[in-house]
């Protein structure tokens, strides 16, 4: 009988895909310790990886709590600046004299630092959590104004020409040629804002502490409890790559549809 | 011709449009004392020290912003280069850039005034969003090489350096120059939000410090200069992006 039981397959393969995927990030955790335990920099600044994932294993509740307000507020305000950079572009298209008029004014509005005007924003709507989202809607507008009117506008070859032969009006050309064009540029608007509305609805937070993850890190910071602070930046930052891994995913399905 | 004068003069109509939005808004006090008319932020600028603190404030961001750039268009060239050269290591810096560029700013900048100084950390900050736009861009121009000319260059018998320098990056510059484009506001943005913890000057600076002061004109002359700043980028990036395309194309 022999004593050593051979490592099962399909486990090898497990570690060399999660490997070939995650050897930067181990890397980068791996340097990060290194970091803290040779130079041994103020503990009330940073503390090793190690300190932050136990935190994070005694008290779940917290950060998954900050976490689900985060993405929720992430989502709708990415969702509802798409949709208005959609409606504004499906007016652009309606009319040469909208387009005109809308096409400089989205570049100036996106030229414009908004996430240094949300405490601005905080003054005119108030410090509450709907702020954050109109804050997020206004970022997020911009990328589906300019993909939805590129993707409108990127019709299939000679279509434009048959519904023109069968006297199509504007509307049902809208409703059966450009919208449905629209919708793998509307998916690249979709992975392009992902990961910065949360990005953007943390900074928010942090402005704001009306919640999330963001406000999580900004009260333990002022604590000086850095474990928490740095578990809830770590929560933002898988939640922000893993909405952008999934919106990528969502967005790659639909273009192998459309094409 | 004519066609882009009249987009031309529809875009310049948008535009006054959306000025005159404003200087109404402002005038009638619609949304408060937080939004002043145009012509009352215009009047900061005609002031000779507040227009002084603004420049110097804006050379400070701008250099920051810029070095940012810099900075970020290298390394997140380098890496794509390093990633389409080495196949194995794609998929694992794919996901290093992805998560780089998802730490939340506020929670680097203390990290980074310890490590490499309050003057520096808003460079730092604009360098990470512009690394990741390059990285992607960049990584997405070198696979668009025309197949047909990769084969010329193979029958040749070209080598791989020779084919990374004659063929692929050259089909990259124009990704390189959009991608630039596209990150050159995230860099501005970068800049302005490291300032906030700690810089000795800069646009975030004025802007935090009017904000706390109430002083709303101000801080909207230092909000729209640093918007122009952005938009003179963003046209100047745009037409040598169309001038590489066209070279390259």
């Amino acid at each position: 009988m022999s004593l050593t039981h051979p490592v099962p397959a399909y486990l090898i393969r497990t570690c060399i895909y999660l490997f070939s995927r995650f050897w930067g990030v181990a890397l980068l955790l791996v340097l990060w310790q290194l970091w803290v335990l040779t130079t041994a920099p103020n503990s009330l600044i940073v503390v090793p990886p190690f300190v932050v994932l136990r935190d994070a294993v005694a008290e779940p509740a917290v950060y998954v709590r900050s976490a689900l307000w985060t993405l929720g507020i992430a989502l709708a305000g990415l969702l509802s600046g798409i949709l208005v950079g959609l409606l504004l572009a499906i007016a652009a298209w309606t009319s040469k004299l909208l387009s005109g008029m809308l096409g400089p004014a989205a570049v100036l509005i996106s030229s414009t630092p908004v996430v240094c005007i949300i405490p601005l924003l905080a003054r005119i709507f108030g410090y509450r959590a709907p702020t954050e989202f109109v804050t997020v809607s206004i970022m997020m507008f911009f990328p589906g104004f300019i993909f939805a009117s590129t993707g409108l506008r990127s019709l299939p070859p000679m279509s434009s020409g048959l519904l023109d032969t069968w006297n199509t009006s504007r509307l049902r050309r809208l409703r059966l040629l450009a919208l449905p064009a629209a919708i793998p540029s509307l998916a690249t608007a979709i992975r392009v804002g992902a990961a910065a509305s949360i990005l953007v609805t943390v900074v928010a937070e942090y402005l704001m502490q009306t919640g999330g993850l963001g406000a999580l890190f900004a009260v333990t910071m002022q604590q000086f409890d850095i474990p928490r602070a740095f578990g809830a930046s770590i929560f933002a930052m898988i939640l922000s790559a893993t909405l952008y891994s999934f919106a990528g995913s969502v967005e790659h399905r639909i273009h192998a549809c459309y094409s | 011709m004519r066609l882009l004068r009249r987009v031309d003069l529809y875009g310049l109509f948008g535009l006054l449009l959306l000025l005159i939005v404003w200087q109404t808004i402002g005038s009638l006090k619609l949304a408060g004392p937080s939004i002043p008319s145009l012509a009352d932020v215009w009047v900061v600028y005609r002031e000779p020290w507040k227009l002084a603190l603004l420049s110097r404030a804006a050379a400070s961001t701008l250099l920051s912003a810029l070095i940012g750039l810099s900075a970020g268009c290298v390394l997140g060239t380098a890496v794509a280069v390093l990633a389409h050269l080495v196949a194995p290591l794609r998929r694992g810096l794919d996901q290093l850039s992805v998560i780089v560029n998802a730490v939340p700013a506020v929670a680097l900048a203390p990290i980074l005034i310890v490590t490499v100084g309050r003057d520096w950390t808003p460079a730092m900050l604009a360098a990470i969003p512009v690394f990741f736009v390059i990285y992607i861009t960049v990584s997405s121009g070198l696979r668009s090489a025309s197949p047909r000319l990769m084969d010329v260059f193979r029958i040749l018998g070209a080598s791989r350096l020779t084919r990374l320098l004659f063929l692929e990056a050259p089909a990259a510059l124009p990704a390189l120059l959009g991608g630039m484009r596209i990150s050159v506001t995230a860099a501005v943005v970068g800049a302005i939000v490291g300032e906030w913890f700690g810089a000795s000057t800069g646009l975030g600076i004025v802007i935090l410090n009017t904000m706390l002061n109430f002083q709303t004109q101000l801080m909207w002359a230092a909000v729209l200069l640093a918007a122009s700043a952005s938009l003179t980028a963003y046209g100047i990036l745009g037409a040598c992006e169309n001038y590489v395309r066209r070279r390259f194309s």
